[in-house]
């Protein structure tokens, strides 16, 4: 049977239908005799479900990223306490990061048929992203220097991507090609972003 | 006197130092159905586990000072077999645990920073380790490995590989139905013969020697390099690069924002091949006696076609060219869109 500390590792992937049979059952056994975990649950699913009902929503009002760059590349932060991946985040964060990526899957095919309504479907990626890059500024820990290396490298990467398609789409507005090629491209960094919250950093371990 | 005294000490650190680093040793054993299944976990060291012709799961545990005890839990049907450490103890204390199991049965390895090795265990094998390396040797029924900053070495055969990295190497030679590579940083090697394979990528380069009979790979930066592609093959690169050899493609789809493409394959009939770009060259090369039916076009790119018939302006007065034409009867179709990127058909 599972005890409280594996259930950090194996909710999401229980309430996502991802165990094996024999995962699943040792996990429903635990959530059976223990109020705590069960709590747990109720609040991952109720999660989801409220992540599937996203509203629309403009654009931020500021972008993260530039505190989450600081904290890549390595700024002191007088006072923090350094925490372990909490299960909150994990809890919370993943399966919320996940539903609403999904969520803004769909908006972009959506988009495909619809021109003008790629800027929406856009400013609900930007909204995610920024949800994302909060989560892991959340986390309380740095990045292991390679990972933050990697990341950043990639994000350069997207951004100029996403900067040469919106030029393409300027000289180009009726093509709806170019449109699904900006949404992929946008869906791309939100898969790197929820890799860098799923990825465990073991305080000390090797980059 | 002081001579003695200091000899005396000397011993006595001796005897401490070497103490605060010796091993206990550890053996158990018990008989197991032929398939039973054995968990094993160990934060730091090593975790070596060879298959052999016994019923019988056997351990050799050399402990590390500090570790409390080896659990070794028995019965028929399972195994589990536990390094335990005082959690209040930060540094890593290793253990080197050498393991012996039915070569039928099932696998299961959890490693911090320990090295995970295991040969010829035929069964399931679902293997994990944050910092250390996972190696397997032969065949299993099915192979679930996953490392964080690790290398991954996969050498054998198996139903199924699924495979999880972030930063370690990742190699796999060997034949399966189907395999599943997710890795952020690391490259990955591939060699033998593979049904379905799927690989998501971020800057990691991939390399696939062999063949591949439906391929979907995924990757950002990284540059993506298929030796020889059997049936369905689709690609999507944001700057990296994509060679691809294929034999005769039923289907394939390649996208990429600024990365180049380069594709030298046959076409089924009825086959559909489609390449888009924004800025990203494209090189396609397709055999002379080809049937097929091409559109071809460019808002900014040049376009260049060994087949015959020329690209012309879509507009005398405005960018974009266009190419359109059949060869044969025309039964595949093909389909080049870049934005600026230029287009080479090539004939061979």
């Amino acid at each position: 049977m599972s005890t409280c500390n594996e259930m950090e590792g194996r909710l999401n992937d229980y309430v996502d239908g991802t165990l094996s049979e024999a995962e699943a059952q040792s996990v429903e056994a635990h959530l059976g005799s223990c109020p705590a975990c069960r709590r747990a649950e109720g609040e991952l699913r109720a999660l989801i479900a409220g992540a599937e009902a996203l509203p629309k929503a403009l654009v931020p009002e500021r972008d993260l990223w530039p505190g989450v760059v600081g904290r890549i590349q390595g700024e002191a932060r007088s006072g923090t306490v350094r925490r372990p991946f909490t299960q909150t985040i994990r809890r919370r964060v993943l399966p919320f990061a996940a539903a609403v990526a999904v969520t803004v899957a769909a908006l972009y095919a959506v988009a495909v048929w619809r021109t003008p309504g790629y800027v929406k479907a856009e400013a609900d990626f930007m909204r995610t992203r920024a949800q994302l890059l909060a989560a892991i500024e959340a986390r309380g820990e740095r990045l292991s220097p390679g990972t933050a290396q990697t990341v950043q490298a990639n994000l350069r990467v997207i951004d100029d991507a996403v900067q040469e398609i919106r030029a393409a789409i300027e000289d180009d507005p009726d093509n709806p090609r170019l449109v699904r090629m900006l949404m992929a491209t946008r869906q791309k960094e939100l898969d790197l972003l929820v890799a860098v919250v799923r990825t465990p950093q073991p305080i000390g371990a090797a980059p | 006197m002081r001579l003695l005294r200091f000899g005396f000490m000397v011993a006595l650190v001796g005897t401490v130092t070497v103490g605060a680093w010796a091993y206990t040793e550890v053996e158990e054993g018990c008989d197991v159905a032929p398939s039973g299944g054995v968990l094993i976990k160990n934060i730091a060291g090593s975790i070596n586990v060879q298959a052999w012709d016994r019923d019988r799961v056997e351990v050799k545990a050399r402990l590390g000072a500090g570790v409390k005890r080896l659990d070794f839990d028995c019965t028929p049907r399972r195994t589990e077999i536990e390094v335990v450490v005082p959690h209040w103890f930060r540094r890593h204390i290793e253990s080197h645990l050498e393991v012996f199991v039915p070569r039928m049965g099932d696998l299961e390895v959890e490693a911090v920073s320990a090295d995970v090795h295991v040969e010829n265990v035929a069964g399931t094998l679902k293997l994990e380790a944050v910092s250390g390396d996972v190696t397997v040797v032969g065949g299993a029924e099915w192979i679930n490995a996953k490392a964080v900053s690790g290398d991954v070495t996969l050498n054998g055969d198996a139903k199924y590989f699924d495979v999880r990295a972030t930063s370690g190497h990742v190699a796999i030679a060997g034949n399966a139905d189907e395999l599943d590579v997710e890795t952020a940083s690391g490259d990955i090697e591939i060699n033998g013969s593979f049904g379905a394979v799927k690989i998501e990528a971020i800057s990691g380069d991939v390399e696939i020697a062999g063949s591949v009979s439906d391929l979907i790979i995924e990757t950002v930066s990284g540059d993506i390099s298929a030796a020889r592609v059997l049936k369905t093959a689709a690609a999507e690169s944001v700057s990296g690069e994509v060679r691809l050899t294929a034999d005769r493609l039923t289907d394939g789809d390649f996208a990429t924002i600024s990365g180049r493409i380069e594709c030298d394959t046959g076409l089924a009939e009825q086959a559909e091949l489609e390449i888009e770009s924004v800025s990203g060259a494209v090189a396609l090369t397709l055999p002379q006696d080809l049937a097929a039916t091409f559109s071809i076009s460019s808002f900014t790119g040049s376009i260049r076609n060994d087949f015959g018939p020329q690209a012309q302006r879509v507009d005398q007065h405005g960018p974009g060219s266009e190419l359109e034409f059949t060869l044969g009867d025309g039964a595949a179709q093909v389909d080049v869109e870049t934005h600026s990127g230029n287009i080479r058909i090539r004939s061979r």
